[in-house]
């Protein structure tokens, strides 16, 4: 097994035991929902949207695999030297901070529980 | 093979925002879809301290997260050329939303309403073109996805007329924020020309890809104080 792929297995641990911490989903759970989902066999509708009450995004990260909105917002105000062209765009009332971009890494980068949105420098030969 | 990349030199950037002003002026973007942004923040403690100016547009990437989200959901509006410039095609755009999360960067604007005029009393020499004679790029629809094309309009036009090897060089075919700076802080080339200025700043300089954790190989490189990290 190559050290790229061990290192995926253990970050998804991670998630997965973070998650279930916090008392959402239970870790093993997390990867079967989103399995079920992609497989279509958990219906998240076609509305390809931003929209909390039934956009697919929130559908499936809110609604289906029950994280918590300050998993994804957690943080109010961006550190200091935190690169990224919408530090300072205002978000919606409703959501707990601004976008913790590491919680997208962590499930979506090879080998993890999500699709694969990011190859992930530690995944390059 | 020719692909463009741009360095910034953040030693050298004295945060005088000139970049942004021409991003906006060139390709109307300002309010909430500033294709262009001044990122600082100060550095040290107190009394050695500095501030640290980073600008910040769309980095083009080579594995673009927003392309990979875009095609996920059947929209295919984000396309990357041959030239490794990443655009966004407006008509094809659902609006969904989905590439702005999918960006480590922070980079693509959804705006509820695309504007009108940057200056409330007159319309710049750029907003007087007629919209037939404006590039697909600059005709933005409210709702639909819009981010930096490395100023596209002028490479096309350079490639058009035969004159590739001027992009960079020549004002009328560089990208308008690397025109501007004063105190050339920016470049921006062919990375695939061992001889171009980009090919030797990012060697020389050590100059490097921000968030290189998320393995989206950015073509904009950043010359950060103490070199690549």
């Amino acid at each position: 097994m190559k050290l790229s792929n061990v290192f995926n297995v253990f970050l998804s641990i991670a998630v997965l035991m973070t998650v279930s911490l916090n008392g959402f989903a239970e870790g093993a759970d997390l990867a079967r929902i989103a399995e079920d989902i992609r497989s279509g066999e958990i219906d998240v509708g076609k509305n390809y949207s931003m929209d909390t009450k039934d956009g697919r995004f929130h559908r499936i990260h809110a609604d289906k695999l029950l994280l918590d909105c300050e998993f994804c917002h957690g943080q109010k105000f961006y550190k200091q030297d935190y690169l990224s062209a919408d530090k300072d765009k205002p978000y919606p009332k409703k959501a707990g901070g601004h976008l913790k971009k590491g919680s997208c890494l962590s499930c979506h980068q090879e080998g993890s529980i999500g699709f694969t949105l990011y190859k992930g420098a530690t995944t390059n030969e | 093979m020719t692909k463009f990349v741009r360095v910034i030199d953040t030693v050298k950037c004295m945060g005088c925002r000139a970049c942004v002003a021409a991003c906006q002026v060139e390709n109307f973007s300002d309010g909430d879809s500033q294709w262009n942004v001044m990122v600082e923040h100060e550095v040290g403690s107190y009394p050695n301290t500095s501030k640290a100016f980073v600008t910040m547009g769309c980095m083009h990437c080579e594995d673009a997260p927003c392309k990979t989200v875009c095609d996920e959901v059947g929209a295919n509006a984000i396309s990357k050329n041959e030239y490794g410039v990443v655009l966004i095609d407006y008509d094809k755009c659902i609006g969904c939303g989905y590439c702005a999360p999918a960006c480590p960067y922070g980079v693509p604007k959804s705006p509820e309403k695309t504007n009108d005029s940057l200056y409330p009393t007159e319309k710049t020499s750029y907003e007087k073109i007629p919209v037939d004679d404006m590039s697909p790029l600059h005709v933005k629809q409210e709702n639909k996805a819009q981010k930096c094309t490395f100023c596209w309009h002028r490479l096309e036009k350079a490639i058009d007329a035969g004159k590739i090897d001027r992009i960079g060089k020549d004002p009328e075919f560089t990208p308008a924020c690397d025109v501007v700076c004063s105190v050339n802080a920016r470049a921006f080339g062919d990375i695939d020309d061992p001889n171009s200025e980009v090919s030797k700043l990012i060697g020389e300089k050590k100059a490097a890809q921000l968030k290189k954790e998320y393995g989206t190989g950015p073509q904009v490189f950043y010359v950060l104080e103490g070199g690549d990290y």
